[in-house]
């Protein structure tokens, strides 16, 4: 197959050549552009091979867009410096945001040309398909001992007891608030879903948007909702049943409640304007800029009380809490899971230099360490060597949530199968909190994603 | 009507023309023009108005707003981290290439089917039409992985055989319709003096048909010069990139930075238009030549 | 002359360059698109053969697929009563513009040059509810009860989405216009006012007839154009909220990308090229009726 298309080309550059130069008497400036492009293409292959013997070039592809900011500016930290410690090695970095990420991984994947680091997501939606088709080296545990991480974090990154990427943080969605939109009209921090409800309505009533998300996305939707649901069942396993096919959503009343509940929040308004439409950027700088009185999102968001973007006074009064309680899930029930990670492509004509990066980055120093001192989230390693006092009182609200945690949701909804499944979970998220189908169809529909699965 | 009182009128006419259209009309024409006009352009006001703000200074009331100082630190940052000065080159690269190769074999092509004499001409030509309506994003995926397979990945061929190959159909059209319009009376006398068919488009036909040929490369220009999504799948380092990812790659490093975004969409947004205003009466009068001629 | 016209190998070479790029580059990926769309590869390691069951499910189950078409229906008819009517008559407005003829032709054609990666976000930042113009105009104005989520609502999403198109290619269609305007010999205005016939009745029964050459060709665009939308919708909405502004292209990739369903997005892409043809085919048949009339 591969020998005819090289055929085929190599037929077609010789046409065109050949039109050019029997043209040339009259076409001089085609000629010298029209053969330009293929002159381009050895100039950029032939030195990578010549210099195969000694450096090491590796493409590193990551979801974290923003180099100058938070996680993904530690992270070029990081390589930046493993280059200047070893001269011989080049990391050539390809960043996207979440979603044209994982466009573009399925892209790579589908061509076997899977960069040699890739972020992973210890998810099976992201990790499985790749796992399965033998896309991923195999990493030895033993080797990222060192790295001290939590129990149980590297096991969305294993599959039949072998292990294939290692996770860079614990991720746990709360409620970030602007304590001075509070303040100033009178209002106390939601303790209670009751007071959830009552509040975004009292907020939406002085024109203060209560809740910003980045809904055009829809990850943090589902995640949303199995807390509304724990709320309801006490018990975030229940779901993860319904997954695995035993019982249903329809019919089920507490599951009925939750998503009632997130019709009463969205019929009060309780979602910022344009929450349907915002993306990450959108949402955050809607609560950054003292727009919107709280922010659904992920622990990993500590920045947000030194980001120099945003207004002082924002800056000061930004906390955190976890979702409200009820009377039968506590605060203390947290959606958490274990979020993005790295993996070695198998593919990769480097695999010692890649595994090499990955035990330098994961050294408690590198990552664990700057990550939080920084507050750009919650490191999967351990970190309380690297608690210094001096924590914005965020990062402090942030680890109080996370080390009071008493049960935890696990992998998010929507990741725990293919990606069908997810786009049908998120789709329905989206018109459930955009009031474009009642609780009772929300139901439905989540069945109907489930039934995808079998 | 009587041509000779036709010419006499003539100059009169001229003259009662420009009155006629009486003053009060001709202002309220202004006035619609000038309305639509701004409508045309506010947003590019706008935008160049909010890159000087401060993220802060986005929120609030207001439509334009005064700058309380110049955040001339976006433009920096935008030059600086959006990479803009070499993407520029890069769609300028692969642009260029692409409209002149194009244009190249479309002359060729459109030759070849209006000139030439050979059986399968009628439906030869028909078949490249039909490419008009292909649309390119059905070509999106199976393009990757025939590019997989010639290890053309990440290198601007992959974006310029397409973009060529999606030009012919639109070329084609355009300058076989004009070329049908040209006397074959000098060809023939060129092929008498001995030219080859070669000869005759490169030296005879292609001075003439050059409105034609502008107009393609323009159309093909507009096109290609704003195409991201091919770009952005096929090319993978940004050695290749092409300005449209710069707004990508910014949007997402500078997420919670909306002056130093509209900065940079203003430093993409800019080149253009200048480009476009110095070029505005070679490109409408290749559109038009072709159009009329089409 | 005869017998150079029809050497073979001279037309070998000029039409083979073309021909064999476009073969390669936009039928052979259809050709695997259609083989892609019988199996249900997820885009990762292998896959079975399903037959006929994507498209059948395109064609009977899958009502996003249709909405999308809709949607480009909407779109198109929208183009082609509201815009192109309003570019005709600007394109007159513009002839009698006088000195500033040139300018207006330029500022609005403006929108045309600009990267449409600049002018969605640009428009999105404009419908966005807290800090948008929109928003803050009507408030201005003391409607602030008329303040809406643009892009977040259902219903209203699809509209400004229209819009934007509308906007982006208002000055192309004037500009087609335009050129047609120009290619209609003044003696015919002079004569028609002798005649007596007021202004709109020489536009409405002399001109506009002639134009209609023109406006075949840009019917022509605008169909081909909505049909392929997606790069507006993919940058402002990705087709939400809930597919009411979804487009075929952009469902196709969304399909494969998002979805992972590979081979079921390769179908749509077969199915979406047959529509295109059979839309072509009609328009060409209803066309061509029409050049009888004249």
């Amino acid at each position: 197959m591969k020998k005819i298309w090289i055929t085929l080309t190599a037929i077609l550059l010789v046409f065109t050549a050949a039109a050019c130069s029997s043209g040339s008497n009259g076409a001089n400036e085609n000629k010298g552009n029209a053969a330009s492009p293929s002159n381009e293409a050895k100039e950029t292959t032939a030195p990578v091979e010549e210099k195969e013997a000694e450096p090491v070039t590796l493409k590193f592809f990551t979801a974290l867009a923003d180099r100058s900011n938070g996680a993904g500016k530690i992270e070029q930290a990081i390589i930046d410096s493993y280059m200047a410690e070893n001269k011989n090695v080049k990391i050539e970095v390809e960043a996207l945001q979440d979603e044209p990420y994982k466009a573009k991984i399925k892209v790579y994947a589908s061509t076997d040309a899977v960069p040699d680091i890739i972020q992973a997501w210890g998810q099976t939606s992201f990790i499985k398909p790749l796992i399965d088709n033998n896309m991923l080296l195999e990493l030895n545990e033993s080797e990222f001992e060192s790295s001290n991480f939590v129990p149980g974090a590297k096991d969305g990154f294993s599959q039949d007891g072998k292990l294939y990427g290692l996770p860079r943080g614990t991720d746990f969605l709360v409620i970030y608030y602007n304590k001075k939109l509070f303040d100033d009209n009178s209002l106390a921090v939601p303790t209670t879903t009751a007071e959830l409800l009552e509040v975004s309505k009292q907020l939406r009533a002085k024109g203060i948007n209560p809740i910003a998300t980045n809904a055009m996305e829809g990850w943090s939707l589902p995640i949303w909702f199995e807390y509304a649901a724990q709320r309801h069942t006490g018990d975030f396993n229940k779901m993860d049943a319904v997954l695995k096919g035993e019982g249903k959503f329809t019919g089920d009343a507490d599951f009925l409640a939750a998503a009632q509940d997130i019709a009463a929040l969205a019929d009060s308004k309780g979602l910022a304007d344009g929450f349907l439409t915002a993306d990450y950027g959108t949402s955050r700088n809607l609560f950054g800029q003292g727009q919107a009185a709280m922010y659904v999102m992920g622990n990993w968001e500590a920045g947000l009380a030194t980001d120099e973007n945003f207004p002082e006074e924002f800056r000061n009064n930004v906390g955190a809490i976890s979702y409200p309680a009820s009377d039968k899930g506590k605060t203390t029930d947290v959606a958490a899971w274990y979020g993005g990670g790295y993996a070695v492509s198998k593919n990769s004509k480097h695999p010692e230099a890649a595994v090499a990066f990955l035990k330098y980055f994961f050294a408690p120093e590198n990552w664990a360490k700057q990550v939080w001192e920084t507050g750009s989230g919650t490191p999967a390693q351990k970190f309380d060597q690297f608690l210094t006092g001096n924590e914005t009182a965020l990062q402090k609200q942030l680890v109080d949530i996370f080390s009071a945690m008493t049960s935890s949701s696990g992998t998010p909804v929507h990741d725990n199968g293919t990606d069908e499944f997810k786009t049908k979970v998120m789709e329905a998220h989206q018109k459930l909190f955009g009031k474009q189908i009642t609780p009772e169809q929300f139901l439905a529909e989540m069945d109907a994603a489930v039934a995808v699965l079998k | 009507m009587e041509a000779l009182s036709a010419k006499t009128h003539r100059e009169v006419n001229k003259a009662r023309k420009k009155d006629a259209a009486s003053p009060a009309l001709k202002a309220i024409l202004h006035i619609v023009l000038w309305g639509v006009a701004l409508l045309q352009i506010f947003p590019l006001i706008w935008l160049i108005n909010y890159s000087f703000l401060k993220s802060g200074d986005f929120f609030g009331s207001g439509i334009l707003k005064w700058p309380k100082s110049f955040e001339w630190n976006n433009y920096v940052n935008a030059f600086t981290y959006g990479s803009v000065p070499r993407f520029l080159l890069n769609s300028l690269f692969i642009t260029t290439i692409t409209i002149l190769v194009a244009a190249f074999l479309a002359l060729m092509l459109s030759y070849a089917f209006t000139r030439m004499q050979w059986k399968l001409r009628g439906p030869a030509m028909a078949f490249i039409m039909l490419g008009m309506i292909v649309p390119i994003h059905a070509t999106l995926l199976p393009n990757f992985i025939l590019f997989d397979k010639l290890s053309l990945i990440d290198n601007p061929l992959s974006l310029i055989l397409p973009y060529i190959a999606f030009s012919l159909p639109i070329s084609l059209l355009i300058l076989s319709g004009f070329l049908e319009t040209i006397p074959r009376s000098i060809e023939e006398s060129a092929v008498m003096d001995g030219c080859s068919v070669f000869g005759v488009i490169f030296r005879i036909i292609m001075p003439i048909t050059k409105p034609a040929i502008a107009t393609v490369c323009i159309m093909n220009f507009i096109s290609w010069w704003n195409e991201f999504i091919m770009a952005n799948t096929f090319l993978t380092s940004e050695t290749f990139k092409t300005l449209p990812f710069s707004i990508m790659k910014f949007t997402g490093q500078y997420s919670s930075n909306y002056g130093a975004q509209f900065a940079v969409m203003a430093i993409i947004a800019l080149p253009t238009v200048i480009i476009y205003l110095m070029f505005t009466e070679q490109m409408s009068r290749g559109i038009t030549a072709g159009a009329v001629k089409g | 002359m005869h017998k150079l016209m029809s050497n073979r190998i001279t037309i070998f070479w000029l039409v083979a360059p073309g021909f064999m790029l476009f073969l390669f580059m936009v039928c052979l990926p259809i050709v695997m698109s259609a083989y892609y769309g019988t199996t249900n590869w997820t885009g990762i390691g292998a896959y079975d053969f399903v037959g006929l069951d994507n498209y059948t499910n395109i064609l009977f189950h899958d009502g996003v697929f249709w909405r999308s078409l809709l949607n480009a229906l909407l779109l198109l008819a929208a183009t082609l009563l509201i815009q192109h009517p309003i570019a005709l008559l600007f394109a007159i407005f513009v002839t009698h513009a006088g000195k500033l003829e040139k300018w207006f032709r330029a500022i609005f054609f403006i929108p045309a040059v600009i990267s449409i990666v600049v002018t969605s976000k640009m428009w999105v930042s404009v419908f966005h509810p807290n800090f948008g113009m929109f928003n803050k105009l009507l408030e201005g104005m003391g409607l602030s009860a008329w303040k809406q989520d643009w892009l977040g609502d259902p219903k209203l999403a699809i509209w400004c989405i229209i819009v934007v198109v509308m906007w982006q290619g208002f000055g192309y269609a004037l500009l087609l216009y335009y050129a047609g305007l120009q290619g209609i010999p003044k003696d015919l205005y002079e004569a028609a006012e002798l005649d007596g016939a007021g202004r709109v009745k020489l536009y409405t029964r002399v001109v506009i007839p002639l134009l209609s050459p023109m406006v075949r060709v840009a019917v022509v665009i605008a169909v081909t154009a909505c049909l392929k939308q997606m790069e507006t919708v993919f940058l402002m909405t990705n087709g939400g909220p809930a597919n009411t502004t979804q487009f075929i292209g952009n469902y196709l990739y969304k399909t494969a990308f998002s979805s992972s369903l590979y081979g079921y997005g390769n179908a749509i892409s077969v199915v979406f090229v047959i529509i295109c043809l059979i839309l072509t085919l009609a328009m060409n048949k209803a066309f061509k009726k029409d050049v009888g009339e004249f």
